[in-house]
This record gives structure tokens, C-alpha cells and sequence, in this order.
């Protein structure tokens, strides 16, 4: 059995500007300025990045919770860092404040992201994530 | 606040049991940042009394920021005058949280000139009171400014020369050419009140760097004076987009509240200059652009396309 995921973009009566419509949803995007778009809506990167953080907080908001108890807070904070010269994406950054775990469930939560979510998995080669978990109540632990 | 153990910032606790092994500089603000009487009498006992205009600026010229750096000497002379060095362990306070930001200038000009340990006592004066530290009424006065040219202090070399680099202590100073290159491709901070960011419509020269973002520098500040947990200070800096490998950049009016952006910066791991002229250069110079309105705009130099 095959299983389907639809999207439709069109482009718009503004220029550089596209609508890009699923069942029940309308996503707004832009070209940058610097190509001749508005700059202002997500633009096509920003739809990259955002894909993997919402995943992330998907996974982080729900697994290894026991049934009954709270789900958890979740908030990440995504950046690509690139060198302006250099002819690759970029390393994504996802830094990600997870109330109520510590660093030792932090660091089981973005193994299971890791093994689990096949966006990340499809672009992992080509677009290295870092992941920087906050516990509550304690410092940055980068985990490449 | 759990910035505990940082080199930069001393609960008041652990000031009140280093009291005798530490060298306490009582910072005043270069204007009134509090109206009132002075809630605390006295100082900390046997501290240095100083002020930012005074001690931790240098005379203004016609085309830079009115709280410009001091040269680096009259610095070390003016500590040398109370006999302390760049190896001393310094701690700065405020008498009032709102003046905050001038601990911070100071701690700038002191790690920018060479001193190696300076602290800023996280809420002031009111924190060390409230952990039991006590007062000295018997206010010390603050010693004449050195000349420039003392012969008592030796020279510095800071940042290579220029009014731009990095200083020996780690402090990048930004020039008016670096700041236009982090608005561009980085992130510049303007930490001044919203009302100067945004500007006025009837004045072309009131508003912010092009793409500054406004970050004002006082909400890094707690109701009860201490500096926020080092998590609300990330986050606040994150939702900024001033945490990262790019440049980030700050700047207010002369140099003072920014300086708070700079040490919070450091609290985090994160490199951020400072453009010491500020506002009171930047608005002064018909060449360079300026922007109004409250909401910050995009760099069109930044390449995010894919292709």
C-alpha cells in the first residue's frame, strides 16, 4: 500500500510571492528581496527549517511520556549558519528548551528524533543539525 | 541566578565572604537613571568610589560618541592611584539596579584595557545589603582624574590601533564601518527605548541603524534587580537572533546600556561588540543611513535563497 502527502504552489499576482495550499491549510511564501521577491513571508529555507522544528516539537512534546502524565513544554529556537562564501546549506542549530526532563531524557528524546524522523534522516548528509537541548534549570549541552 | 562561578558576575553572597580579598568599585551613572533619594546609605566598605564620565570615558571629539573610550593608561592610572592593578580581583556595583548598565560600561573598559578579573556584583548595592553586607557612611572620595599623558601608567596596545578591533580582554570595539557590515550580515542590537528606535517622523536624523534590532538592554533586568536566569537571558537573545557564530553587534545612545547587551553576551558564550559611539556619533554623520519604525527590517545583502 502507498501512501500520499499533497501540496499545491502556485505563484501569486505578486511577484515573488507563491501560495502553497494542502487540505485544510494555505502557506504564504516569498521570494527574497534579493531575488526579486517581497522578502517578508517564510521563505523556502525557512520552510526547510521549519519542517524539521516542528517534527522536533512534535517528538519532544509527547515521547517517552507515560500515559496520564503531563505533556511537556516545549520551544526551539532554529538558525543555518553559513559562511557567505561557502556553496553549501548550512549547519542547522535547533537550540531546545524541554520543561521538565533532564539532560539525561534531553539526550534520549533527540536520539529518538534522530532515529526516528525521516525528514532529518533524508537531509542529515546534506544538512548537519546540531541539537543544543536546555533542561530546566541548567546550561546548554550541545550534541552534534 | 545561576550564572554562579561565572568570571564575570559575583552573587551577592559570595561578595559579602570575599570581602576582604576582592577590590569593590562603586560605579555612578553618567546621568540621573533613578529618581528619589538614594534608598541605601553608604558604600561598600573601602570601595573605589568612580563614576562612568569620570573614569570609564574619555573626552569627547566633534565627530565621535559622547561617552568615547578613555586611552587605556589614564585607566590603569586611575586604579593605580588607589593601588590596584590589572591582577586584582574587581568587583562592580551600582548603588541603584537601574543603574546597572553602568557596571557593565565599566566592566567593558576594564576587561577591554587589560584587567583580567572584574566582576559585576549582580543587583548592586540593594543585593549586598539584603545578604547581610554591611555600609560605610564615611564616603571616600573619588581621586582627581589622571592626565592622559601620566607618566605612572604604562601604554596599551588595544586592538591593533584604530577605534575598532578587539581588545586585550577579549572586547570587540565596533567603528562605524563594522557596524553597517553586522547590520548587513549579522545582528546589531540597539538597546535605547523603543520611542528613540522608532524615531520621529519630523526628524530625519531620529530611528535606528538600518535592520537594528531593539533589544533594550533593561529587560534583561529582574523586578528585584538581579540580572535574569541565564535561560530567560538565551531565550531573549535567541528570539533576537543574537546567538549564533554570525557577528552580533551592539549600540544605545553613548555606549553605556548597550554595554549590558555586551556583558549579558558574555554571560552566554556570545561574542558581541560594541559600537561605543553609539546613536550620539551615528545621528550626527548625514551619510550614514537611518531607518524609523518599530518594526526591524531584512538585510537584502543576506543570500537565504536556495539557488
Amino acid at each position: 500500500m502507498t501512501v500520499v502527502s499533497n501540496l499545491h504552489g502556485r505563484t501569486t499576482d505578486v511577484r515573488g510571492r507563491y501560495a502553497i495550499t494542502g487540505p485544510g491549510f494555505e502557506i504564504t511564501s516569498d521570494g527574497s528581496v534579493r531575488s526579486g521577491g517581497p522578502g517578508e513571508e517564510a521563505g523556502s529555507l525557512d520552510l526547510l527549517v521549519a519542517s524539521l522544528v516542528s517534527c522536533a516539537l512534535n517528538a519532544f512534546r509527547h515521547d517517552f511520556v507515560e500515559g496520564g502524565q503531563p505533556e511537556r513544554r516545549v520551544e526551539i529556537f532554529a538558525r543555518i549558519e553559513r559562511r557567505t562564501e561557502g556553496d553549501y546549506l548550512g549547519t542547522l542549530v535547533m537550540e531546545c528548551f524541554i520543561d521538565g526532563v533532564d539532560h539525561v531524557t534531553a539526550a534520549e528524546l533527540v536520539a529518538e528524533y534522530k532515529k526516528r524522523c525521516r525528514i532529518y534522516n533524508a537531509l542529515k548528509d546534506s544538512l548537519p543539525v546540531v541539537f543544543v537541548p536546555h533542561t530546566s534549570g541548567s546550561g546548554p549541552e550541545g550534541t552534534a | 541566578m545561576t550564572a554562579t562561578g561565572s568570571p564575570h558576575l559575583m552573587d551577592a553572597r559570595t561578595a559579602c565572604a570575599r570581602r576582604r580579598r576582592s577590590v569593590f568599585i562603586e560605579v555612578a551613572p553618567w546621568r540621573v537613571m533613578a529618581t528619589g533619594p538614594d534608598p541605601i546609605a553608604g558604600s561598600v566598605p573601602g570601595a573605589i568610589l568612580t563614576s562612568v564620565k569620570s573614569d570609564f570615558a574619555g573626552r569627547p571629539t566633534a565627530s565621535g560618541g559622547h561617552l568615547p573610550l578613555p586611552e587605556p593608561a589614564a585607566v590603569h592610572a586611575t586604579l593605580l592611584a588607589h593601588g590596584v592593578g590589572p591582577g586584582d580581583d574587581l568587583v562592580l556595583y551600582t548603588r541603584r539596579i537601574e543603574e546597572l548598565s553602568s557596571a557593565a560600561r565599566a566592566w567593558f573598559v576594564l576587561t577591554w584595557a587589560g584587567f583580567r578579573s572584574v566582576r559585576v556584583l549582580d543587583g548592586g548595592l540593594p543585593a549586598w545589603t539584603r545578604a547581610g553586607g554591611w555600609t560605610d557612611r564615611a564616603a571616600q572620595t573619588r581621586p582627581p582624574a589622571p592626565t592622559q599623558d601620566s607618566h605612572a601608567a604604562p601604554s596599551f596596545e588595544i586592538g591593533g590601533g584604530g577605534s575598532s578591533g578587539i581588545g586585550i580582554g577579549g572586547r570587540r570595539v565596533l567603528g562605524i564601518t563594522d557596524v553597517q557590515e553586522v547590520a548587513d550580515y549579522g545582528t546589531l542590537l540597539d538597546s535605547r527605548p523603543m520611542s528613540a528606535y522608532d524615531g520621529a517622523l519630523d526628524d530625519p536624523r531620529t530611528g535606528h541603524v538600518p535592520h537594528a534590532v531593539h533589544a533594550p538592554s533593561t529587560e534583561l533586568v529582574a523586578p528585584d534587580g538581579l540580572l535574569r536566569s541565564p535561560t530567560e537571558m538565551r531565550k531573549w537573545f535567541l528570539s533576537r537572533r543574537a546567538i549564533g557564530s554570525h557577528e552580533v553587534g551592539a549600540y544605545c545612545g553613548g555606549g553605556v546600556s548597550s554595554a549590558l547587551l555586551v556583558f549579558a553576551g558574555a554571560l552566554l558564550g556570545q561574542q558581541v561588540g560594541l559600537f561605543v559611539d553609539s546613536w550620539s556619533a551615528w545621528a550626527r554623520d548625514d551619510s550614514l543611513p537611518v531607518e524609523q519604525g518599530a518594526a526591524p527590517t531584512r538585510s537584502t545583502v543576506v543570500d537565504t535563497d536556495c539557488a
